[in-house]
């Protein structure tokens, strides 16, 4: 299953639908590899495992990503898990009950979370190493930072644990963990994806936080992005679909650029 | 953004991807970044620091007490304490 660890989500979805590879073992050997990592990377804040062998055993549904293994990050509710925030103030953090459209439209893709992934105290700084929990470090050299805020999320994926995993990005926390782990890290607009934010945080009075993934190949990106499209009365933007390749230009299409 | 000079590598992939724009019929032109950059990283900074503030507010109310240095990091208090000194939209740093 040595594989896994480098085979985008694109490529493991073909293999489970082909019946290739069976979504209960790319589940296991996630959890595997999870395990094995945990106690030097950091990467995890919960654990879900229990229910992703559960997932795993299907039914699978028909979504694109069905039978591959993803992790939340843990800014944000998944139902059934608590939220903890990278807070001390949330060690304690009963399980949500509920959940955010985003996180059902992850579901709806088949994804199976298998877990929480780490990030500094409330996302707020662009390296993981919160005070009340060991560092996350980076796969390529465990002295080193994962960078941040979505530094579980970046090592995870960088370290073969899950091909994909949910990120978020108000000010880097995307692009930053995914340049340190040498990973693709798309920041969409805010607004394109489905609904994140819950509570307080959802009717604060501007919103900077960018949802959507770290990932090994630039079509996983593109795949995601478009199953978790905000649509219908949903939209801010006009759905793009699936991008496959740079686009023709629009007639009023301008662009600017600088390097200073 | 508040006049630093990226890397080589970074110059060459933006100098890099803007070519290949114009070469797929895009309207790519040379421009300078249209805001103020060090205004823009205070303004970011304080609207950082209103988050915060926020989640220590919450905080205090879920625990019906304000947190201790015990329980919110020091970077997320002093973010917390520098918009309690913001009044009137004014910074008193």
């Amino acid at each position: 299953m040595d594989e896994l660890t480098w085979m985008d989500a694109t490529e493991t979805a073909a293999r489970v639908r082909s019946g290739e590879l069976f979504a209960t073992e790319v589940v296991e050997a996630a959890i595997g590899r999870a395990e094995a990592v945990q106690p030097q990377l950091h990467v995890l804040v919960s654990d879900d495992f229990a229910r992703a062998r559960a997932k795993s055993a299907g039914p699978l549904g028909d979504g694109p990503f069905a039978g591959v293994p993803f992790l939340i990050k843990d800014l944000d509710d998944y139902a059934g898990l608590p939220t903890r925030h990278g807070s001390r103030v949330h060690a304690d953090a009963e399980p949500s009950i509920n959940q955010a459209p985003l996180m059902d439209a992850y579901d709806a893709a088949g994804l199976v979370v298998i877990g929480k992934s780490t990030s500094p105290e409330q996302g707020y700084l662009p390296t993981t190493e919160p005070v009340g929990a060991p560092p996350t470090r980076n796969p390529w050299d465990p002295s080193r930072s994962s960078g941040g805020s979505s530094g579980g999320a970046a090592a995870a994926v960088a370290a073969g644990v899950v091909p994909v995993a949910h990120a978020t990005d108000g000010g880097g926390s995307i692009r930053i963990p995914a340049a340190c782990c040498g990973l693709f890290g798309l920041k969409p607009s805010v607004g394109r994806t489905r609904p994140a934010l819950r509570g307080r945080r959802a009717n604060a009075p501007i919103i900077i936080a960018h949802q959507h993934v770290v990932s090994r190949s630039v079509r996983d990106s593109a795949a995601l992005l478009a199953e978790t499209e905000a649509q219908g009365e949903e939209a801010r933007h006009a759905p793009v679909g699936v991008v496959t390749g740079p686009a023709a230009a629009p007639a009023a299409d301008r662009s600017g650029w600088w390097t200073r | 953004m508040t006049g630093g000079r990226p890397d080589p590598e970074v110059v060459a992939a933006v100098e890099g991807a803007a070519a290949l724009l114009a070469e797929l019929g895009h309207q790519v032109e040379p421009t300078r970044w249209p805001v103020d950059g060090m205004q823009f990283g205070r303004d970011f900074g304080a609207y950082w620091a209103s988050g915060a503030a926020a989640d220590f507010a919450a905080a205090t109310e879920r625990l019906g007490r304000a947190p201790t240095d015990a329980e919110v990091e020091p970077f997320s208090l002093a973010m917390a304490s520098r918009t309690a000194r913001c009044r009137r939209g004014r910074w008193r740093p």
